[in-house]
């Protein structure tokens, strides 16, 4: 299991541990509060087997396992004094069959002055209260979550469903649950701006408050107008809002970890004559033949007619001959692959295709055809309109190829935050740009890895304290055990003894013990140890440490069944390497007659999930 | 004495007035029926549009409160948040987007499908 940890069990680790291979860090402390009430979202109790890493047996138990599994990998990653709540609930959103809400995240309050390091600057309640060092609002959750948990119902996106393992493992038409909650959270704890986008307004209380500045502008650096959001005035901001590739965070710890987190160079079209229209260009890559990173073609610009005298090229063949030429046509009427490949096919280099639709930056042409084997490239409705002009009249010299820049960054390892024009989608300058593809993507997708990538160095820029950048590459085996009477009379309590350990090498954080009893008319009475509140509780393990603890429940007078089971599990924040020994079954018999307590008496029956695959324990499940 | 009269339509404006107003409220909106850039939304949109509307809303007259530190906490209303939107295309994939804005979000939501595989 990926771990999570506190300070505490980090120094206890540190002082007791010495001699094993132990990983820890600082963490801050994030914890789910469940506002599910009754047996819907986190509380649903519909059976689910085990996926990907996940090892709840309910729904619900599983939906609050992806939560705690991406509050862990944050409060991994950042560090802080104070706990970050976040209040929780998995409900019905707005949906249908063709579209709607995933879910939603942000902070509940926003906090401006007293001693913070920006005085007159707005803050999201978890950084303020960690720069405050102490909870400004106790008993208030400083992020409010909401998620959908009528996704794949019948009035819902049909066919469609959350995907609750931890391994990033995704099927077709499933969410990643924890890719969307990580990336949710970090817009609640600080991965926004309060000001008004689309007017450049700063944020007031009220409209006749004065406005301030919020704590994100800062880092924000426009390229064209070469000033700081928080130096620009309304129509500036609003302006630099809509600017392509335009707009960067200049924070010294993104520019110190992007070369270290982003890869690649930029693919761009130069044009270098005429001098008219001589620049770099923005452009979308394709999906199909060969890529930027190996291929560098320049070449004249051609503008050939297909066999229906379009600039569309859909129909061969194009004429007049493409040889050693970049072949200039238009988005539509046909696939992107259909019209390379007809340029290919009269000799060309290499294909620049002009967007038949506003809006910049360019998207990727999507498609596949292994026989393509020439680069091209989209560039947007406006530039293509610009270069055809310079073409009608002379020659037009282009060069597809990569920038030596790193992909979703520029020139000086700044990282490019997204601002399409108005005709894209996706919240402008919250979100990192398209082309790097990372976790605070606007569109992004299940394949990500969990990864944090650059935004907790975003959020160390705006206050926060980075313990550590990449949470997901610890791991930590845990393994439960549990024992329990083999035989017990109705009106009686049992109890089962439970020991939970951490195999390491890196330490647990807050793991998740679930305890049910089938039928669950068995009543819980009491528990003592280490998860003396009841459950679910969470226990947090050092590398090599072991926790324990005693529940019991009452069998009633009334039960007609001869038989309970109790299932005991643990659910690790991370992924755990060997989940199969994170669950206990254990059946008692009951048979009629008064109280007696079963607690000590014979183990009947330790029904052990996968038994064998870990170390083989006396009266021990693996 | 002379009564007073009152024209009809001076009453019916009144109260259809009395009506919006206390419809309405000060953070009310009207959902509209086409996009920011034209696209006419159809009723399951309009619906859609209506009720993402209260968390994607940037709302004002916020309520104020003061810490001992002489800092200010303002109580966002449930309002400023980012929501991730999904839409079916017609080949079966689905389009994706997070935005805190409602305009985008009926943009995306309005905006006629797409086929990912045979974008054009």
């Amino acid at each position: 299991m990926k771990a999570f940890r506190s300070g505490l069990v980090a120094a206890l680790a540190a002082c007791c541990l010495v001699a094993m291979p132990t990983v820890t860090y600082g963490a801050a402390k994030i914890v789910i509060v469940n506002a599910n009430t009754g047996s819907d979202g986190f509380n649903d109790k519909t059976a689910a087997d085990p996926v990907g890493g996940n090892a709840g047996i309910t729904v619900g138990q599983q939906r609050l396992i992806a939560f705690k599994y991406a509050a862990a990998i944050w409060g991994t990653g950042l560090n802080g004094p104070v706990t970050v709540s976040i209040q929780s609930q998995f409900t019905s959103l707005v949906c249908s069959a063709n579209g709607g809400v995933l879910g939603q995240a942000g902070p509940t309050q926003a906090v401006l002055g007293g001693s913070f390091p920006l005085p007159n600057v707005w803050y999201p309640l978890a950084l303020a209260n960690q720069l405050a060092g102490s909870d400004l609002l106790p008993g208030i959750p400083s992020i409010a979550a909401k998620f959908n948990s009528g996704l794949g119902g019948s009035g819902c996106l049909p066919g469609t469903s959350w995907y609750y393992g931890l391994d990033g493992n995704t099927g077709f038409n499933q969410y990643d649950l924890a890719e969307v909650v990580l990336h949710e959270f970090a817009h609640g704890l600080g991965f926004l701006t309060l000001t008004d986008i689309q007017t450049g307004k700063e944020f007031a209380a009220d409209p006749n408050s004065p406005s301030f500045q919020d704590v994100w502008e800062f880092n924000m650096f426009d390229l064209v107008v070469q000033k700081h959001w928080n130096q620009m005035t309304d129509a500036e901001r609003a302006a630099s809002a809509l600017r392509p590739r335009k707009l960067v965070w200049d924070g010294a710890n993104v520019i110190s970890a992007v070369p270290n987190v982003l890869t690649g160079g930029t693919p761009s079209l130069t044009v270098s004559s005429p001098p008219s229209v001589a620049g770099e260009y923005l452009v979308g890559e394709a999906q199909f033949g060969p890529s930027l990173s190996s291929t560098s073609v320049s070449a004249n610009l051609s503008a050939p007619l297909d066999a229906t005298g379009s600039t569309l090229a859909c129909s061969p063949p194009l004429s007049p001959g493409l040889s050693n030429t970049i072949a200039l046509v238009d988005r539509g009427n046909c696939t992107f692959v259909t019209k390379v490949k007809n340029a290919q096919a009269a000799g060309a280099l290499a294909v620049v295709v002009a967007d038949n639709v506003p809006g910049s930056p360019p998207i990727q042409m999507v498609g596949t055809d292994p026989s393509i084997n020439i680069p091209s490239v989209l560039i947007s409705q406006a530039d293509g309109a610009r270069i055809k002009t310079a073409l009608a009249s002379g020659t037009v010299v282009v060069n597809e190829h990569l920038l030596p820049v790193l992909r979703g960054a520029d020139d000086q390892n700044r990282a490019l935050l997204y601002t399409p024009d108005r005709y894209k989608m996706g919240s402008s300058v919250v979100h990192t740009d398209t082309i790097a593809a990372l976790l605070m993507d606007p569109a992004y997708n299940a394949q990500l890895g969990h990864k944090l990538d650059l935004t907790p160095y975003l959020l160390k820029d705006i206050g926060w304290s980075m313990a550590n950048p990449n949470p997901t590459d610890q791991s930590a085996d845990i393994t439960l055990s549990a024992t329990g009477p083999s035989s017990a009379k109705k009106g009686s309590n049992v109890s089962y003894e439970v020991t939970v350990t951490n195999d390491g090498p890196s330490d647990s954080g807050d793991v998740t013990v679930f305890f049910s009893t089938k039928p669950s008319d068995i009543n819980f009475a009491s528990s003592s140890g280490d998860c003396a509140t009841g459950f679910p509780c969470s226990l947090a393990l050092a590398a090599h440490s072991t926790r324990s603890f005693t529940a019991t429940f009452t069998v009633p007078s009334s039960y007609s069944g001869d038989t309970v089971q109790a299932t005991i599990n643990a659910a690790p924040p991370f992924t755990d390497p060997v989940p199969a020994n994170n669950v206990a079954n254990v059946n008692t018999s009951v048979g009629g007659g008064c109280s007696s307590t079963g607690s000590g008496e014979p183990l009947l029956s330790a029904v052990l999930l996968l038994l064998g695959l870990g170390r083989k324990r006396s009266r021990r499940s693996k | 004495m002379k009564k007073a009269s009152i024209n009809p339509a001076l009453l019916s404006a009144l109260a259809l007035g009395l009506t919006l107003g206390a419809c309405q409220g000060p953070e009310a909106s009207v959902t509209p029926s086409k996009s920011p850039s034209g696209i006419a939304l159809s009723p399951e949109v309009a619906r859609q549009v209506r009720e993402l509307e209260p968390l994607l809303r940037r709302p004002t007259n916020l309520p104020l409160t003061r810490d001992s530190r002489g800092g200010q906490l303002l109580d966002l209303q449930g309002g400023f948040q980012h929501a991730v939107i999904v839409r079916r295309n017609p080949d079966g994939t689905h389009s994706i987007i997070c935005t805190d804005s409602i305009d985008q979000a009926t943009e995306f939501l309005a905006r006629p499908p797409q086929s990912t595989i045979e974008e054009q």
